[in-house]
């Protein structure tokens, strides 16, 4: 369980590191993800859908253990009680008024996430990025003032939700400051960006993110972090489907 | 006499039940409330003298839910409306559980077997409906359950449910009640693979129910679900079978389609065309929704009656037009003969449907 367990988490949360230099594509990954240091986590937390139409405010509560478990309550009006659950590949919805649970295998990770611009995938964690991609292009360049790394990152296997990413990777802090997702023919699908940052308990966190996702136009995600507790006592018992309909 | 005891016992256990639940949410500090008002607006064309109906209702819902303990939970869900002014408790519940066991006391849904529109599965809420068109959504019934864990996703269950009735404060002789049993484990042996398989007695009906219900999602998502209904006399009276498959195909994280067939076959069910309104013995169902933005989605929905070969089509739309508002609106259109299940010449078979929804 060396990686974490929300892959958005990937983006906003890091130690401070010793630099490196002459690293490769593959390093400087390894580096990044080597990083994220903890098992487990409880994120509270609350999704901003802005589009054309306004804002759209979704809350939520998670827990998340390893790469392969995570538990997602929905605490706001709209959706409250609902709940999603990854194991492994997996994804179990339940909806409270019927209790019902509707189980989804493969492709349904890719699905959008109450409509916003993350997928179940994107927020629920992955495996590592080298199980996935390899290094196609690395190349350091300045980034709003800030030295960085521009790695490009090319799929091993067609199932993979972006055939191709770019990263940006703060040279110093080793943390991922911006990612572009294309297509298959190269077309820009989301940008991420980390908006503001905080510090606690020795873990630098990412408080405001933004997903957008081009596809859709004027629509872009905003991910904000109220609360974050690393290396919580959770068990894969606990991502259990007695969780999922408490 | 002895009946009339029981059921004012029954009653009493009842509102036992709801006090349980409103202390447990008033012990709790950690207390969520939603608050939902509904203004529904239909119109229904009537064959009979070529008129429209235009009936509107505005309603209220109230719910409140504690959270934060690992222990102890309650929910309480009261509701009105402007076309029968009283308060209505729809669910009202408390769960407790230890060590991975686990209580529900109260008034709530239980989701058992698999399928949306035909779940044969589904032997203790719906076990006797004349038409899955008939069928409420979700149907809430006084309860209590025992649920104690084998796994992650493996437990067994054991569930006393009340009959259905519309009385706010019901009452039943424990003859009328319903016990059931089951057990859902998963195959690892198997794509994990789900199985789902018990039995229920029936009381209003005297009848048993042994079922089974498989679920898997390799490549496909699926279900298929099996019952069989017993007399006192070891005959058996009916067969239920279901199936379906759903899914999802994802374009590129920008729209999503959610798709669903299911289909019911029925032994009881009427195998030739007979006056309208019967249940007949295959009956198929479509539906395909579209994700178009992050705040509106459309679906079509076609459900076939193969045998008379008539059908209902609706097609619906959903917007989020702000935070906490939702607007619906569906369109249902009928198509078949006179006596065909789905007859245009039926008052409702051509309607229209809109529902402006606030939840805060």
């Amino acid at each position: 369980m060396k990686t974490i367990g929300l892959r958005l988490l990937a983006l906003l949360i890091w130690v401070a590191p010793a630099g490196a230099a002459d690293m490769s594509g593959e390093d400087i990954i390894r580096k990044l993800e080597s990083q994220q240091v903890f098992d487990s986590a409880f994120v509270r937390g609350k999704m901003v859908i802005n589009d054309r139409f306004g804002e759209k405010i979704s809350t939520f509560e998670s827990w998340s253990l390893g790469a392969d478990y995570s538990l997602i309550l929905f605490t706001s009006a709209d959706e409250q009680g609902q709940k999603v659950l990854r194991s492994h590949d997996d994804l179990y919805l339940y909806f409270p008024d019927a209790e019902e649970v509707i189980r989804l295998s493969g492709s349904a990770l890719r699905d959008s996430l109450l409509g916003s611009d993350l997928s179940y995938e994107d927020m629920t964690g992955d495996k590592s990025l080298l199980d996935s991609y390899q290094v196609t292009e690395t190349t350091q360049e300045t980034l709003d003032g800030l030295s960085v790394y521009r790695i490009k990152l090319s799929a091993l296997r067609p199932s993979v939700a972006y055939p191709t990413q770019e990263l940006w990777i703060d040279a110093t802090q080793f943390s991922t400051i911006k990612a572009h997702k294309y297509s298959l023919n190269g077309k820009l699908l989301k940008v991420q960006t980390v908006l503001a940052l905080s510090e606690q308990a020795g873990y630098r966190f990412a408080t405001h993110s933004r997903i957008e996702d081009h596809l859709k136009g004027n629509s872009a995600t905003d991910f904000y972090i109220d609360t974050i507790e690393v290396d919580t006592p959770l068990t894969p018992d606990f991502f259990s489907i007695q969780e999922l309909t408490w | 006499m002895a009946t009339y005891a029981l059921t004012r016992y029954t009653a009493a256990v009842k509102v036992g039940l709801l006090g349980l639940c409103v202390c447990a949410i008033g012990a709790q500090a950690d207390l969520q409330r939603r608050i939902e008002i509904n203004a529904t607006q239909e119109a229904k064309w009537n064959p009979v003298d070529d008129s429209w109906q235009t009936p509107h209702q505005l309603s209220g819902q109230l719910a409140l839910n504690t959270s934060g303990s690992s222990t102890l939970k309650s929910y309480l869900h009261l509701s009105a409306n402007s076309t029968e002014p009283h308060l209505t408790l729809d669910k009202a519940y408390a769960k407790m559980r230890w060590e991975g066991n686990r209580i529900t006391l109260g008034k709530t849904a239980l989701g058992w077997g698999q399928g949306t529109v035909f779940n044969a599965g589904d032997v203790v809420t719906l076990p006797n409906q004349p038409s899955p068109l008939l069928a409420p959504p979700t149907d809430h019934r006084w309860l209590g359950t025992f649920q104690h864990p084998l796994g992650r996703f493996s437990f067994y269950e054991i569930a006393v449910v009340a009959p259905a009735t519309s009385e706010a404060i019901p009452t039943a002789s424990a003859d009328q009640f319903t016990v059931a049993a089951r057990h859902q484990f998963q195959m690892a042996s198997w794509h994990n693979n789900q199985i789902e398989t018990g039995m229920a007695w029936q009381g209003t009906s005297q009848q048993l129910m042994p079922y089974i219900s498989l679920q898997g999602g390799s490549g496909l998502n699926w279900h298929v679900s099996a019952r069989a209904e017993i007399d006192n006399h070891y005959s058996i009276t009916r067969q239920l079978v279901t199936a379906g498959v759903y899914g999802l195909w994802s374009r590129p994280q920008s729209s999503t389609w959610n798709y669903r067939l299911e289909t019911v076959w029925d032994s009881a069910g009427a195998t030739t065309e007979r006056a309208n309104g019967y249940w007949y013995r295959h009956l198929l169902q479509g539906s395909l929704s579209l994700g178009i933005s992050s705040r509106s989605s459309a679906f079509a929905q076609v459900m076939l009656s193969p045998i008379d070969q008539s059908s209902l089509t609706s097609l619906g739309m959903s917007s989020n037009l702000r935070q906490g508002f939702t607007l619906n609106a569906t369109l249902s259109l009928g198509q078949g003969d006179v006596d065909d299940v789905f007859s245009h010449r039926r008052t409702g078979a051509i309607a229209f449907r809109s529902n402006l929804r606030y939840a805060f």
